[in-house]
């Protein structure tokens, strides 16, 4: 008598699906940057009129504009500047991780996470994807640092059906012998990839920036994409195997040989790129704390 | 009892006998911990990287970083404190990998490979080590007794 199923994946994938479209509304002006981002004709002086009439945003995205990462040679004064000099790319960039921050902030007691261990990962993801870049010669994807700060919003929804299905999780993987990911497909029906695709799809985020959210764990599913999937992966990689973020999936992933070989990494660019990313991390952090 | 946490890429040594040294998040990161047991002075250290020649700059500012200056600054600090080589009790712990990730990624191993390298340019033994694998640990040091012990899946034992 098999007793202990109580849900199925696909029960489990449509509670989730349906946490996504209750998952709050895109952090403020994220659309009215996407919309100037893609219309090379938008009124930014008016985006940045209604900016400034938030005045915690303001001071963040000042706080941000003037850190040694996103920071220019002169300092940044006022938002209009800001913009100016960083460009809306980059105020996306800000207005994301500051949005952002509240929720990557919470425990995630299903992933076995502590309070700001996901902010740390998303901040550690973003960074080192930018390193990356630099480092391979790679021109930056679009909107690469704000894919990184998104990468796991997937693990905001699924955390609960992961501490619920874990026994089930564990036994899958210990007899498929398969990373976290698949047992999420397996179990809960969606891994947490996919679940936070469903976000930034309901957000209206650009298709190339919802893939490299979508297929991180998967870059080689439809390579002709975005190479910014191909990144994220490698960073994120990067982040489990320095312990930054990983909870009880830990270094149960796969590190995709075909993708590395497509972006050409090294094992001393890879590490180079770690030995830079914590400090930026950090700093980030320290940032975002306000 | 008090505990202090050794954070990523840093090292902290101490003479009190009721601290303990712990550090957590061990991927493919290794922690070691050097025992004087005839000082009763212990360090440990968590090192992210095999070797400073990968970021000479980097190494000069925070050594915990990669395992030679890290490692180098540690017996340094520690001879400072009056420990010599031959009394050291040296554990390692971590340098996990992931279940596939090809060369790039075997970052764990080439971390356990600069211990070993080192430990031996030093003639220093190095008594336990539990490395490898995909698990995350934790490494804690008592300095009171000396103990060491490693905690992964769950489970804690004395290494």
């Amino acid at each position: 008598m098999k007793t202990e199923t109580t849900s199925t994946p696909a029960a489990v994938r449509s509670q989730v699906m349906a946490k996504a479209l209750l998952f709050g509304p895109a952090p403020a002006f994220t659309s009215m940057l996407l919309g100037a981002i893609q219309n090379p004709d938008a009124d930014v002086p008016r985006i940045v009129n209604a900016m400034r009439l938030d005045p915690g945003l303001t001071a963040n995205v000042l706080r941000l504009a003037n850190s040694a990462f996103f920071g220019m040679p002169r300092s940044v004064s006022s938002v209009n500047e800001a913009v100016v000099r960083l460009g809306t790319k980059r105020i996306l960039d800000l207005i994301v991780a500051t949005g952002l921050r509240a929720h990557l902030s919470k425990p995630l007691p299903g992933y076995g996470l502590a309070a700001n261990n996901l902010l740390q990962h998303a901040l550690w993801v973003a960074a080192a994807a930018e390193a990356l870049c630099t480092e391979l010669d790679l021109s930056t994807p679009d909107m690469l640092f704000t894919a990184g700060i998104l990468h796991d919003i997937g693990k905001l929804l699924l955390s609960d059906a992961v501490a619920a299905n874990s026994a089930s999780m564990e036994a899958y993987m210990q007899r498929e012998h398969v990373s976290f990911d698949r047992a999420e497909e397996a179990i809960l029906g969606m891994n947490h990839a996919q679940a936070g695709a469903a976000v930034l799809d309901r957000w209206e985020f650009p298709k190339a920036m919802v893939d490299a959210v979508r297929l991180h764990h998967d870059p080689e599913h439809e390579p002709a994409s975005d190479v910014a999937a191909a990144i994220i992966h490698v960073a994120d990689s990067l982040a489990y195997v320095q312990g930054v973020g990983s909870g009880i999936d830990g270094l149960r992933y796969i590190a995709c040989e075909t993708t590395m070989r497509r972006i050409g990494i090294t094992h001393s660019a890879l590490e180079y790129v770690a030995s830079v990313t914590l400090d930026r991390m950090v700093e980030l952090e320290e940032i975002l704390r306000y | 009892m008090s505990i202090t946490v050794v954070s990523m890429a840093h090292m902290e040594i101490s003479a009190d006998p009721a601290a303990t040294l712990i550090t957590y998040s061990l991927g493919s990161c290794i922690g070691v911990a050097a025992y004087d047991a005839t000082r009763k002075v212990g360090a440990l250290i968590h090192c992210m990287l095999p070797e400073m020649a990968i970021h000479p700059q980097k190494a000069l500012q925070q050594p915990g970083i990669f395992v030679d200056s890290g490692l180098q600054n540690m017996f340094l600090v520690m001879a400072a404190h009056g420990c010599r080589p031959e009394s050291l009790a040296v554990h390692a712990a971590g340098a996990g990998c992931m279940m596939d990730g090809g060369d790039a990624f075997r970052i764990g191993e080439r971390n356990t490979a600069a211990l070993h390298r080192i430990l031996a340019a030093r003639g220093i033994r190095l008594a336990a080590e539990d490395v490898g694998g995909n698990v995350s640990r934790k490494l804690s040091l008592q300095i009171g007794s000396g103990a060491v012990t490693v905690t992964s899946n769950g489970t804690e034992r004395i290494l």
